[in-house]
C-alpha cells in the first residue's frame, strides 16, 4: 500500500439519497481505499470530502471519468499534496464565539481579524435567530506570541464591530458536554 | 471536535444563565503558627496566609478569563481556631480574627472562614474563650466568619453549647447593630460540620486535612431554571412528569458540575496544591434569575411554602446530587440546595408576602441543605428561644445523620415586616416573625446533651 498515491475528492449536490452509495461504488470499482471521510448538509444541500488511495497507474482524470459516469453530483478530484497529515490537538485549541445583529460580511469581518494575526480558523459555524447572527470559530492560538495581546486586540475588535465577542479555551466545552 | 449547538449551549449557560464559579477556596492549616503568645501566633498565621495565597486570586481570575467562566468569590478557610489559640485569653483570640482579616484583605480574598470551635461533646476552655470572643471578632473584622460545630449523629447534641450560642448570636447582632446586625450574617452554628466545606460562613480547613488544598463550590440555579423551562416549552407541561423534570435536572448539574471541577483543578494546578472536593450545592444569588426558589415555582408551586415545596426540594436536592456526583470525582463540602432567606430574591419575596414561614422553611431543611439560613428575625427575640430554634434545627441533622446548619440574624430595633438589607451577596429580605417566642426557656436551660441517636430500628 506503501506506494499508492492519495487523491482528493470533493462533491457537491441538492442533497437526495445515494450520492455516498454512487461516488463510494465509483471509487471501490477503481480499488481505490478511503482513508477519511466527512459530509455535511446545509439548508439542504450535501457536500462531502474524503481522501482515498489508488494505484501509482489510476490517474485524476480516470477518477474524474469514472464518478462521473456514476453519479450526476458534482465532483472534483485532486491529488493530495504530500502525505496526511492528522489535526493534532493544540493545548492552545480556543474557541471563538461572535454574537451580534445579522448583516452583510461579519463573518469576513471576524475571519479577517484573524487572519491578520496568524490565528488559523480550524472549524466555524453559525446560526441565525431572531437577527441574532452568531459565528463559533474553533482557532489554534498557538502561533501567537502572547495571549494578552490577542485578548486586548479583540476587545478592541468587538467594541469597533458591535459584536458580543468571547473567547474561551475549549476544555470548558469539553468538560460540559463530554461523559 | 466540539459541536457547534454544544458550543452555543455552553455560551448560554454563562452568558444568560448565571452560570458561574461560585466559590474557589483555599483551605490553610494554621497548627504550625502556633508560638506561646498571641501576638506572635497572629504574625505566623499572617504571614503563611500570605505566603500561601499571595497569587491565589490572580490565579482564580487567570483561570477563569481562559474558560470565560467568572469565579465569583475566592475565600479561605483555615484551620478551626480554637485548636491555634487554646490557652489564649478572649482578647488574644481577638487578635488572631485580626490578624487573619488583615491577611485576608491583603491576598485580595473577600472572605475567610475558620474562626471556629467543634464543641459537640464538649467545651474545652479554649473553646470557650474562643466563643465569648465572637462578638468582638465578628463587629471588629470585615472579612472573617464564624462557625460552631454543636452536635453530631455520633455524639448527639451538646445543648450546654446551644444554650451559649444563642446568646453569643444576640450579642454577636448587637455588637454590629449599627451594620443591622450583620455581624451574626457571618456566624452559623452546625451540626455534622463537613471539614471541607467551601461555602461561608461555614468554611474549615478540617484537621485531618492536608496542609493546603483547593476546595470548589459551583453555582447554577440560574442554569437549571432556564433548563426546565425550556424542557417545559419544548414538550409541553401536560407530557412531562416529575421524572422527567428530575432528569432534566441531573443533566443541567452534570454542566455546572463538571464546569466548576476543571476551574477548581487548574487552579489547583496553577498554584501546585492538590484538588480537595467540589460542592455540588446549588447556591442562589440574590440577582433575579439566579433562584433555587424560582426552581420551586417552576416545578409546580404558586407560591412558596405552599404544600408541596417541601416534596419539590427534596426532589431538587436528590436530581442535583445524582447529577453531580457523577461529573465530579471528587465531592464533598455541604452538597445539596441551599435555601437562605436573604441571599435569594424569591424566598425573601416570599417571605413578605407570608407564603413561607419558619416553620415552613425548617421543614424544608429537612431534605436538602443546609438549614435556617440568612433568616431575618426581630431583634427582641430572646436568646433562649434562639437556641430552641438552633436545637429544633440542628437535631434535625443529628437523627438524620446530614449537615444542618443555622444562621440567625436578630437584626437589633427591627420588628417583624420590616426590612433588612445588607447588600452584595448577602442580599436583602423584610424581618420574619418568630412565633411562640419566650415559651421555651425551661428546655434550653436543661443544659447537657441530647444523647446520640440510635443507628438501628429506622423509621
Amino acid at each position: 500500500m506503501a506506494d499508492r498515491q492519495l487523491m482528493v475528492i470533493s462533491v457537491m449536490d441538492r442533497d437526495r439519497p445515494g450520492i455516498v452509495a454512487e461516488v463510494t461504488e465509483g471509487i471501490s470499482s477503481l480499488d481505490g481505499n478511503l482513508a477519511d471521510l466527512r459530509e455535511s448538509v446545509l439548508c439542504g444541500y450535501f457536500t462531502m470530502i474524503l481522501v482515498a488511495s489508488f494505484a501509482p497507474d489510476v490517474s485524476v482524470e480516470q477518477v474524474e471519468q469514472t464518478l462521473a459516469d456514476v453519479t450526476s453530483s458534482r465532483v472534483s478530484v485532486a491529488l493530495a499534496d504530500g502525505p496526511l497529515t492528522e489535526a493534532e490537538e493544540s493545548e492552545h485549541a480556543y474557541v471563538l464565539s461572535a454574537v451580534g445583529r445579522d448583516r452583510v460580511g461579519l463573518v469576513a469581518q471576524v475571519s479577517r481579524f484573524c487572519c491578520d494575526r496568524g490565528v488559523n480558523i480550524v472549524d466555524l459555524a453559525s446560526h441565525v435567530e431572531d437577527d441574532q447572527y452568531t459565528m463559533m470559530l474553533q482557532i489554534d492560538l498557538s502561533g501567537l506570541p502572547a495571549l494578552e495581546t490577542f485578548e486586548a486586540e479583540l476587545k478592541g475588535f468587538g467594541q469597533d464591530s458591535g459584536l458580543n465577542l468571547v473567547l474561551q479555551h475549549v476544555d470548558i466545552f469539553r468538560a460540559t458536554n463530554e461523559i | 471536535m466540539i459541536r457547534s449547538d454544544q458550543i452555543l449551549k455552553t455560551v448560554e449557560m454563562i452568558q444568560k444563565e448565571n452560570l458561574d464559579v461560585r466559590a474557589v477556596t483555599m483551605g490553610i492549616s494554621l497548627l504550625d503558627c502556633r508560638t506561646g503568645d498571641a501576638e506572635s501566633t497572629a504574625r505566623n498565621v499572617g504571614d503563611k496566609i500570605k505566603l500561601l495565597a499571595g497569587s491565589f486570586v490572580e490565579t482564580c481570575e487567570r483561570i477563569g478569563g481562559k474558560y470565560g467562566v467568572p469565579v465569583v468569590n475566592k475565600r479561605i478557610s483555615v484551620t478551626p481556631i480554637s485548636h491555634v489559640g487554646a490557652g489564649f485569653s478572649q482578647e488574644g483570640f481577638v487578635r488572631l480574627a485580626r490578624a487573619l482579616d488583615q491577611a485576608a484583605a491583603e491576598v485580595g480574598i473577600d472572605i475567610i472562614g475558620g474562626y471556629s470551635a467543634n464543641v459537640e461533646k464538649g467545651i474545652s476552655q479554649g473553646d470557650m474563650n474562643l466563643i465569648a470572643s465572637i462578638p468582638e471578632a465578628l463587629a471588629s473584622t470585615g472579612k472573617v466568619c464564624s462557625s460552631i460545630n454543636a452536635g453530631s449523629t455520633r455524639h448527639g447534641l451538646n445543648m450546654d453549647a446551644v444554650g451559649m450560642l444563642g446568646k453569643t448570636v444576640k450579642a454577636t447582632a448587637e455588637a454590629s447593630r449599627d451594620d443591622g446586625g450583620f455581624g451574626a450574617a457571618k456566624l452559623v452554628v452546625f451540626a455534622n460540620q463537613p471539614g471541607d466545606n467551601p461555602f461561608m460562613a461555614g468554611a474549615i480547613h478540617c484537621l485531618g486535612e492536608a496542609e493546603a488544598v483547593i476546595n470548589v463550590g459551583v453555582s447554577g440555579p440560574g442554569v437549571i431554571a432556564r433548563a426546565l423551562e425550556r424542557k417545559i416549552a419544548e414538550a409541553g407541561a401536560e407530557s412531562l412528569g416529575l421524572d422527567d423534570l428530575a432528569e432534566e435536572i441531573k443533566q443541567a448539574t452534570f454542566r455546572v458540575t463538571r464546569c466548576g471541577e476543571l476551574v477548581g483543578r487548574q487552579v489547583a494546578e496553577a498554584l501546585g496544591l492538590p484538588f480537595g472536593v467540589v460542592d455540588l450545592s446549588l447556591a442562589p444569588t440574590p440577582s433575579v434569575g439566579d433562584s433555587v426558589g424560582e426552581i420551586l415555582k417552576i416545578l409546580g408551586v404558586d407560591a412558596i411554602g405552599a404544600p408541596g415545596s417541601t416534596a419539590i426540594v427534596a426532589m431538587l436536592n436528590d436530581a442535583v446530587k445524582k447529577g453531580g456526583s457523577f461529573a465530579s470525582q471528587s465531592v464533598g463540602g455541604l452538597s445539596g440546595a441551599f435555601i437562605p432567606v436573604m441571599e435569594d430574591a424569591e424566598l425573601a419575596e416570599a417571605v413578605e408576602s407570608g407564603s413561607l414561614t419558619l416553620e415552613k422553611l425548617e421543614a424544608m431543611t429537612c431534605v436538602c441543605s443546609v438549614g435556617l439560613d440568612m433568616v431575618p428575625i426581630p431583634g427582641e427575640t430572646d436568646a433562649d428561644t434562639l437556641a430552641a430554634i438552633m436545637a429544633d434545627e440542628l437535631m434535625i441533622g443529628v437523627i438524620n445523620s446530614k449537615t444542618t446548619a443555622v444562621r440567625l440574624i436578630p437584626v437589633p430595633g427591627k420588628k417583624a415586616g420590616e426590612f433588612i438589607s445588607f447588600g452584595g451577596l448577602f442580599g436583602e429580605s423584610v424581618v420574619m416573625p418568630v412565633r411562640n417566642t419566650g415559651r421555651s426557656a425551661r428546655f434550653v436551660n436543661f443544659g447537657g446533651r441530647i444523647p446520640a441517636p440510635i443507628h438501628s430500628l429506622k423509621n
